[in-house]
């Protein structure tokens, strides 16, 4: 039932696992039914067994049915309320954030979300993203038909256009099937034993009426197993629908195998989520050895089928093997934003400390502190030389903040900050002392990104503060406490994390969240985390 | 007494199916206009973007001067063209020429990292997908409306309704051949 009939098409994979959730479907609602009749006729029997009348007509079958009814009723009341939650509660829930139009790398994944409406014509489908370094993607709908698609900070750096694009259309194909909806009946189904199971188990009774209890407590729980085991069949059922729906409307298996291969070997992310949840993202991020086995155990409870089976299907449609998705997989991704040539632009070489430096980049120079108006430099190429601010590009990237109307001001210097863009997200930067203002969030994107290559320099220096960072917080920085120039609120210090153990100033305003790197303190973060992960 | 009362209830049953027919026909035909509509939102989308397009790139694309213009006479004809036939033919025509554009955008650094003209790469990439995905969706809800029409018994009914099966979304012929790309 779990893995793909050789020579299966797409067509015929998408509709043999619609069939079986149709029988799956059948035969939960059959023992479902079966087993609250059960319960009322146990309890029938017993109450019955009691009063010995040769007169009384035989109601056995009338209680089965009102009983099965009475359950019938019940989980009519639990998928009501289950679908009785809007979309807003469902995403905060999974903690999600809005995808940011001017982040280069938001934007595309905007723009793929887009052409996911285009493709089933649901609209308005909302992006969110999960600000998480883990790679996975999730699709959920809400009350009244509202649906979202949502991807980690993590998955939009590990995978290219192609792979993301195979990963949302799967997501949408889930939208275009109502999966969420069945999942949430298959699920009311399973917790309305579990809610038999609980009223049963209180109070003290003694006599008829706890033997009764008993009798349906151990009923109700046989009954939530099996129904657990067949609402994870159909989950897996529907991951398979929705593998062969998202290849028919992409056209890319071996994106999509690509995709599954990168997500299953990497980390998907500590992605605290509700339990329910897990079958609405792409890989179960809570079970990540569960998925690679193949055995009784994930046969019968695993809400995704094994990543083996998927890729098998998906390569045979493809008609590559197991070897080209791997070998694809290690080399170097081609960015969804474009990669960027190296050193972009006009180098120049500085004259600090009676020696001339460099050659370097615009935007490798302005954060160093090398450079103040009347230090000379001479571009690379040429034999003359001035001083900084006669030079075009880098004459006005330093008075950028002359003119400071309407502009944040840097919270050390006061003079207005200019805008950069950085692996691809818009932060804030101040020209004289080289700090740098991120907004809520950000910090996480850039952490996540590998786009800037370090130099030697800065990688040694962020050592050599690692092996000799004290943990002392009010000791380990000298500057004092400054503003948030976003809310104007106060900032507090913090470290980044254990790991780093670089102060930065965040402000103390968590619906603001800003955070304040002073000069070199970001690049120092993401070296260190860097050479953490490895 | 019996057979008066059979035959209504037969009719009553043949008028009921009529209905709820007649009702499936409108709404896949409903369907099959918004599907249509999809797909001019997109080309309008692609005739926003190439003003700015052949702005950002004209200064670089030194060879492809002849390919640009072509494309801004080709969005002119689509924009003002009378008859489906004729604006069909042009999208085509703008469909072919930026094809090439882009098949060429690797010969020029400057645009490599010219942090503009990357994003309107994404832009344009992201426009013919949209383009491709919503004629997909058209072709596939005209051909749930080709079904129902031509299917028996509700035949019957979209002859009596007036309902004509539709054409599917064809690329036209020039398009088909790929682009000749000169160096």
């Amino acid at each position: 039932m779990l893995h793909p009939l050789p020579a299966e098409t797409v067509f015929e994979a998408r509709a043999r696992a619609k069939r079986n959730t149709v029988l799956l479907f059948a035969l939960l609602g059959l023992i479902y039914m079966g087993l609250f009749g059960l319960m009322g006729s146990a309890a029938h029997f017993i109450i019955a067994s009691e009063v010995k009348r040769r007169s009384v007509p035989d109601f056995s079958l009338l209680v089965f049915s009102c009983s099965a009814a009475a359950g019938l009723i019940l989980s009519v009341f639990q998928i009501i309320s289950a679908r009785g939650k809007n979309l807003d509660e469902l995403l905060s829930a999974i903690q999600t954030v809005p995808a940011d139009p001017k982040d280069a790398y938001h934007k595309v994944f905007l723009n793929l979300v887009a052409e996911a409406e285009a493709a089933t014509n649901i609209r308005p489908i909302r992006p969110v993203i999960i600000p998480s370094p883990g790679s996975n993607a999730f699709s959920v709908e809400g009350a009244g038909g509202q649906t979202a698609i949502g991807v980690t900070e993590g998955l939009l750096v590990h995978l290219n256009r192609a792979e993301l694009s195979a990963v949302l259309a799967h997501e949408a194909a889930h939208l275009a099937n109502g999966d969420s909806r069945l999942m949430t009946i298959a699920v009311a189904l399973l917790q309305s034993f579990e809610v038999v199971q609980n009223t049963a188990s209180k109070g003290r009774i003694r006599g008829r009426a706890a033997l009764i209890s008993v009798v349906v407590m151990i009923l109700s729980a046989v009954g939530s197993f099996v129904a657990r085991i067949l609402a994870m069949a159909i989950s897996r059922q529907r991951e398979l629908v929705a593998d062969s729906h998202g290849v028919q409307m992409c056209k890319d298996p071996l994106a999509l195998a690509q995709a599954l291969h990168k997500i299953s070997e990497g980390y998907r992310g500590s992605i605290s989520v509700p339990q329910e949840f897990g079958s609405a993202f792409i890989l179960n991020p809570a079970m990540s050895a569960f998925d690679e086995e193949e055995g009784i155990l994930p046969d019968l409870l695993a809400t995704h089928p094994p990543v083996a089976a998927r890729l098998e299907g998906l390569l045979r449609w493809a008609k590559a093997e197991l070897k080209t998705v791997v070998e694809n997989t290690k080399i170097p991704v081609a960015k969804i934003i474009g990669n960027q040539p190296q050193a972009a632009g006009q180098k120049f070489f500085v004259y600090q400390e009676g020696d001339w430096k460099g050659p370097w980049t615009e935007d490798q120079i302005l954060p160093m502190n090398l450079i103040k108006p009347s230090t000379w430099i001479c571009p690379e190429g040429s034999q003359e030389v001035v001083q900084a601010l006669e030079h075009p590009a880098l004459g006005r990237r330093l008075t950028a903040g002359a003119s400071d109307k309407g502009k944040h001001l840097c919270p050390r210097c006061m003079i207005g900050l200019g805008a950069k863009t950085y692996e691809g997200a818009n932060i804030r930067h101040c020209g004289a002392c080289g700090g740098h203002l991120l907004e809520k969030g950000v910090m996480e994107r850039l952490v996540a990104r590998r786009d800037e290559t370090f130099r030697q320099e800065a990688v040694a220096k962020a050592k050599a503060w690692r092996s000799s960072a004290t943990h002392d917080l009010q000791k380990s920085c000298l500057f004092p406490a400054i503003q948030c120039p976003l809310c104007r609120g106060p900032m507090a210090k913090v470290f980044h994390s254990d790991l780093t153990a670089v102060t930065v100033d965040r402000c103390v305003n968590s619906a603001c969240g800003a955070i304040w790197c002073d000069a070199g303190e970001l690049e120092t973060i993401q070296i260190l985390v860097e050479n953490a992960a490895g | 007494m019996i057979i008066t009362a059979v035959s209504v209830g037969i009719l009553a049953l043949v008028l009921v199916y009529g209905v709820l027919t007649y009702n499936r026909l409108v709404g896949y035909r409903v369907e099959c206009d918004n599907g249509w509509s999809q797909i001019d939102v997109q080309l309008k989308r692609r005739h926003d973007l190439i003003p700015n397009l052949v702005e950002t790139v004209k200064g670089v694309m030194n060879f492809e001067k002849e390919t640009l213009t072509k494309v801004m006479e080709a969005r002119s004809k689509a924009m003002g063209a009378g008859s489906m036939d004729r604006r069909m033919k042009a999208e085509g025509e703008i469909s072919g020429l930026l094809g090439r554009l882009m098949a060429v955008w690797e010969n020029y650094p400057d645009l490599k990292s010219n942090q503009n003209a990357r994003a309107l790469q994404e832009e344009l990439v992201t426009t013919e997908n949209r383009i491709a995905y919503s004629r997909g969706h058209y072709n596939d809800v005209v051909s749930n409306f080709n079904t129902l029409v031509q299917q028996f018994p509700s035949n019957f009914v979209a002859s009596i309704g007036k309902f004509s099966a539709r054409q599917f979304f064809t690329v036209p012929e020039p398009e088909r051949a790929n682009p000749q790309v000169k160096f």
